[in-house]
């Protein structure tokens, strides 16, 4: 018994298969979004040891990291809707992702900022500068871009990690292959197929980021 | 000249972390115009001393008193202020490295409210009218040398319009043949009447710019007199080692 490996299952499921890319993408790119948000909010926070808050923000990091994203995703979908706080596939996913993201993001910039020059710090401040132009206007400008190739690969993270919302019933890109295998069985042309699909947009987002990444790193080129 | 010090410290201490004892009861006084040198040894504390004046070292006793006023020990919206009138240039420059030579130049005058845009990048392009480098206005800061980014860090404080201007080393990290440039531009600045403390080891330009020269040495001031005293006649044993050695260097 061999397994016929099938081109025209494959093009009969692209449509199917469009959705679900759409889908990933929506979440993915949603949830990348906030979570560079609130990865700057919590590294500034911890970065300026705002009182209180660098501490709630520091102890929110250790959790993201030191649990599963399954159980996180579970949490927020199950566990939210059984105390009347239900939001849905869609934004379960992006409230999960973005708040994994958010803790790895929010380690990455930090990293970025302590990469800032002490000196341009007191030179900021002896020009007048309060702290928070002084933060909007010299050490985010560089700390972030100091900590993009680490961004990226947290992006690249949150884009993979959307396919556990299959587990939550998203109709996403593994969603959608995962209910094709279920009716037809083709697993080998449903599985190839979404693995050359992620590996394709994860490499698109890699090429915008270095195109983002020159553009961003002209000013620090000599002549 | 006003008789109130433009600016002023009174029995000023500085204890770093540990103990250590950067400056023990220094008392100066500088008026309005005044060009004063500070020399010393490294680790005399000369550095942590103009620190102290605008507020980037905590002081640990003493007063901080800028056109008569006491800084010290009144929040950190009077020091915002202080810093506004006294502006400062730094040995390593900190000029902002992504933005162009315009912007370092306007973003504090633009943010403090001092002045519109417009009028902070004519002033701008004066001050670099003045340093001669007008041609390097949009040019980024990794593009120019050393010589030329300290001259732009000086259009930077100056174009605060400040009172008076804190120079802490502000060659030492040039190559030799970019000193001269930053120094023309000093001595241009103190010919228009501005008043300055300069840390430096510029004894060239101590001995001909400078109204009084203070000497340093292990966080107190030793000695101080006009330059002309100081270098010929310095009255303590320990101005003269000092002397003895850089003069030896020099030969």
């Amino acid at each position: 018994m061999t397994y016929q490996f099938s081109f025209p299952y494959i093009w009969g499921a692209t449509p199917d298969l469009m959705q679900g890319l759409w889908m990933t993408l929506l979440v993915s790119l949603v949830s990348i979004l906030f979570s560079v948000l609130i990865g700057t909010l919590c590294a500034c926070l911890r970065t300026f040891r705002v009182p209180v808050l660098s501490q709630i923000a520091s102890a929110y990091v250790h959790f993201m990291r030191s649990t599963p994203l399954l159980v996180q995703i579970y949490f927020i979908f199950y566990g939210l809707a059984s105390l009347g706080l239900g939001l849905g596939g869609f934004w379960s996913g992006v409230l999960a992702l973005s708040l994994w993201g958010g803790a790895y993001n929010s380690e990455n910039i930090r990293g970025g900022l302590s990469a800032v020059p002490h000196g341009l710090r007191e030179a900021a401040f002896s020009l007048g500068l309060k702290p928070m132009l002084y933060l909007r206007l010299v050490a985010l400008p560089i700390g972030l871009r100091v900590c993009i190739p680490s961004m990226l690969n947290t992006s690249v993270s949150v884009l993979k990690n959307s396919s556990y919302l299959q587990a939550i019933g998203l109709a996403e890109l593994t969603f959608v292959a995962m209910n094709r295998v279920a009716m037809d069985f083709r697993t080998l042309e449903m599985f190839v197929s979404i693995g050359a699909i992620y590996l394709v947009i994860v490499l698109a987002l890699s090429a915008g980021v270095r195109q983002l990444e020159q553009v961003l790193q002209a000013p620090f080129r000599t002549a | 000249m006003s008789p109130v010090p433009l600016i002023e410290t009174a029995a000023l201490c500085k204890e770093f972390r540990g103990g250590i004892r950067a400056l023990s009861n220094v008392d100066l006084k500088v008026r309005q115009g005044e060009v004063v040198v500070i020399l010393g040894p490294s680790g005399s504390g000369k550095s942590t001393l103009i620190r102290c004046v605008n507020g980037l070292e905590e002081i640990t006793s003493g007063a901080v008193m800028v056109g008569g006023r006491r800084v010290d020990g009144a929040g950190p919206g009077r020091w915002r202020q202080t810093r506004l009138e006294i502006g400062m240039v730094f040995q390593n420059y900190a000029l902002f490295p992504h933005l162009d030579v315009m912007r370092n130049i306007t973003l504090a005058p633009c943010r403090a409210g001092l002045m519109t845009r417009a009028e902070a990048e004519e002033e701008a392009l004066r001050l670099l009218g003045i340093v001669g480098l007008t041609e390097k206005a949009r040019a980024p800061v990794a593009s120019l040398s050393g010589g030329q980014q300290q001259r732009v860090a000086i259009c930077r404080a100056l174009a605060m319009k400040p009172k008076g201007m804190l120079f802490d080393e502000p060659t030492s990290a040039l190559d030799p043949e970019m000193v001269g440039e930053v120094l023309a531009t000093m001595r241009r600045l103190a010919d228009d009447g501005m008043t300055m403390i300069c840390v430096t080891h510029e004894m060239g330009f101590a001995r001909e710019v400078a109204d009084r020269v203070i000497f340093m040495d292990r966080g107190e001031i030793v000695e101080e007199g006009t330059p002309a005293e100081f270098f010929s006649a310095p009255r303590t044993e320990r101005a003269r080692q000092f002397l003895d050695l850089i003069m030896r260097h020099d030969a």
